[in-house]
């Protein structure tokens, strides 16, 4: 691997003779270093894995995960014969509800950070890009946003909206977007006075395209870093305020619904609370590092480690 | 620094402005007749209008807006629908309980988080630090609730130790000791994702500091290994440590919400969770907006005592 070689080390870096260079694009050099990161990639795998048993829930699921059909005896423990994860308090088995559970738990995870990240981006490059009024009319509001606990107030706007999976996806996509914003605004406000912008000015590129090929490349990278990241936090987010009966109705339960159910049958049986929890923090620990793994990808002082 | 205190000390009311007007529009935003909802469908035609009097929904927005203002600027939150008592005496009692056990969870979590992170970044790569390294991801990336079913399981359940629901126990008097023994857990649990986040961000600032020239040269001079890590290292890391616990001081607020309702601690989190079960919209508008309060005053000690160890924040 070490004729993978950034075009721009070849000045910057004193000491290395010019060698075969293999011209490579931004994005195949991010790829390359994401694809070195070991825990990034099996991070990956486990997210797509879980998708995918997710979507293919009905070919998968052992048995019927709202116990329609028949209901095994109450309560069996782990490794019972046909029911290696048991079942819960009512008798439904718990590794198809898991299966189910991913159809609802993943979507809630990953939709809020990918809308907010869309609103963000809008509400940030017009807040740090014109700055004055737009900036105090957008960042203003942020403020108060930012003033509350984001847990208090993602509970305060479920309760008003009830429950339900679109209305959970919209109060957490409502707590998350000053975080987002601020992202994006001080990003842009770092760009704003560069010298490309203004060379861009002087050119006579009108705003919107300098908005949008100046500007939004240097901030798309950390926004899509946040929202990566956003996407494990949602997900552990989603399970407490399913926790709190904010979330999704009976009988469809997400990997939330299920562990608090165990609640009921702590003392009983401790797994039926345990093991849907064990599977949130993998989930969410997964999008971290593969969050972590695209910041080192998309930052080329990290690749300089591809070099030798 | 003066100038600083003051500068952040004049936003406050306008922030505190903005979280009014956030939670009165928000509570009005529950669709369908807030009476009706309030009260359920069979209430009688004569106490929906009463309520609707009473909550002044016959006036315009801005107008209910205005009244509502002035009466909590002096504490007066309304009636509670589903304790029929003013809020604020269902709130204070509560809220002391509630100031316990975040008090007993934040020194829980600033203590160990940054006892642990330094410990783990002066011995880099030992077992502790691996342990803490690896134990600190995880529980950042766990379910509050969840964390707190486990430590009810281990510590309640198995072992027997220590008590797992309520305060204290009723119809024996009230002491020290079984308070104590049971706020234990609910303040493990309400700390223990807090504590993870401040080990990780002290462990790496540490880490940075502990390879700093000043550090080498308080070395060269002979220091004593302690003071080289709580003098040098630990001072210059001071600053961003407070902060960090500053912002985690908020985080708390809502792992307690969860702890509260786990562990049925008679606190404003299981208060706020009571209530929006039975949809009582003055106590929710009161404990989001004395919750917000508090936390902007929090936020502003922060950045305060952060402007006093580190002249730098200042500007």
């Amino acid at each position: 691997m070490t004729d993978i070689t950034a075009p721009d080390m070849i000045e910057s870096s004193e000491g290395i003779t010019r060698q075969k260079v293999q011209h490579q694009s931004q994005f195949q050099l991010a790829l390359r270093t994401f694809a070195r990161d070991r825990m990034a990639t099996i991070s990956l795998t486990v997210i797509v894995i879980v998708s995918l048993i997710s979507i293919f829930a009905p070919l998968l699921a052992p048995y019927d995960p709202f116990g329609d059909g028949e209901r095994a005896r109450r309560l069996l423990p782990l490794f019972s014969e046909g029911h290696i994860l048991g079942t819960d308090g009512q008798g439904r088995d718990i590794l198809s509800r898991l299966i189910y559970g991913g159809r609802v738990s993943l979507p809630i995870g990953i939709m809020p950070p990918i809308v907010t990240a869309v609103v963000a981006l809008f509400l940030g490059i017009a807040a740090g890009f014109f700055g004055g009024r737009i900036a105090t009319l957008i960042m203003r509001p942020m403020d108060v946003l930012f003033a509350f606990p984001m847990v208090l107030l993602a509970v305060a706007v479920s309760a008003v909206l009830g429950p339900g999976m679109m209305n959970i996806m919209l109060s957490m996509t409502i707590v998350m977007v000053p975080y987002f914003t601020r992202v994006v605004y001080v990003e842009v406000v770092n760009v704003r006075n560069q010298d490309y912008i203004e060379a861009a000015k002087i050119a006579g590129s009108s705003t919107f395209s300098i908005l949008y090929r100046e500007v939004l490349p240097n901030v798309l990278a950390p926004v899509l870093i946040y929202a990566t990241t956003a996407i494990g936090a949602m997900i552990v987010f989603a399970s407490g305020l399913s926790f709190l009966g904010l979330g999704v109705q009976p009988p469809v339960a997400d990997w939330g619904i299920m562990s608090s159910d165990g609640l009921k049958v702590l003392s009983r049986s401790p797994h039926v609370a345990t093991i849907p929890g064990v599977l949130i923090v993998i989930v969410a620990l997964s999008f971290n590092f593969i969050g972590d793994g695209i910041r080192d990808a998309m930052d080329p002082r990290q690749r300089t480690l591809l070099k030798k | 620094m003066r100038k600083f205190i003051l500068s952040r000390l004049a936003l406050i009311p306008f922030i505190l402005f903005g979280m009014a007007v956030l939670v009165f529009f928000l509570m009005r935003l529950i669709p369908g007749d807030a009476a009706v909802v309030l009260l359920g469908p069979y209430a009688t035609p004569e106490s929906l209008a009463n309520l609707r009097a009473s909550l002044g929904l016959d006036k315009p927005a801005i107008t209910q807006f205005m009244i509502w203002l002035t009466h909590v600027a002096v504490g007066d939150f309304g009636r509670s629908i589903s304790f029929s008592m003013p809020v604020m005496d269902v709130l204070i009692p509560r809220a002391l309980n509630s100031l316990l056990l975040t008090l007993a969870a934040f020194v829980i979590a600033a203590g160990l988080g940054v006892g642990l992170g330094v410990i783990s970044a002066v011995r880099q790569n030992t077992i502790i630090d691996k342990i803490s390294v690896i134990g600190s991801l995880i529980l950042a990336n766990a379910p509050p609730f969840w964390l707190g079913f486990l430590l009810v399981i281990l510590f309640a359940l198995n072992l027997d130790w220590l008590p797992s629901s309520g305060m204290y126990v009723v119809g024996r008097p009230v002491t020290f000791g079984v308070v104590a023994s049971h706020l234990i857990l609910p303040a493990l649990t309400a700390a223990l994702i807090p504590l993870a986040v401040i080990l990780r961000l002290t462990r790496v600032a540490m880490v940075d500091t502990m390879k700093s020239l000043y550090v080498t040269a308080a070395r060269a001079r002979g220091e004593p290994e302690w003071r080289v890590i709580t003098g040098h290292a630990l001072r210059s890391v001071l600053p961003s440590i407070v902060n960090i616990c500053g912002l985690q001081l908020g985080y708390l607020f809502g792992t307690a919400l969860f702890s509260e309702v786990v562990f049925n601690w008679p606190g404003i989190g299981q208060l706020m969770y009571n209530s929006i079960v039975s949809r009582d919209v003055p106590v929710i508008q009161a404990v989001v907006l004395c919750v917000g309060a508090v936390f902007v005053l929090i936020n502003f000690a922060s950045d305060v005592t952060q402007a006093a160890l580190d002249p730098r924040a200042r500007r």
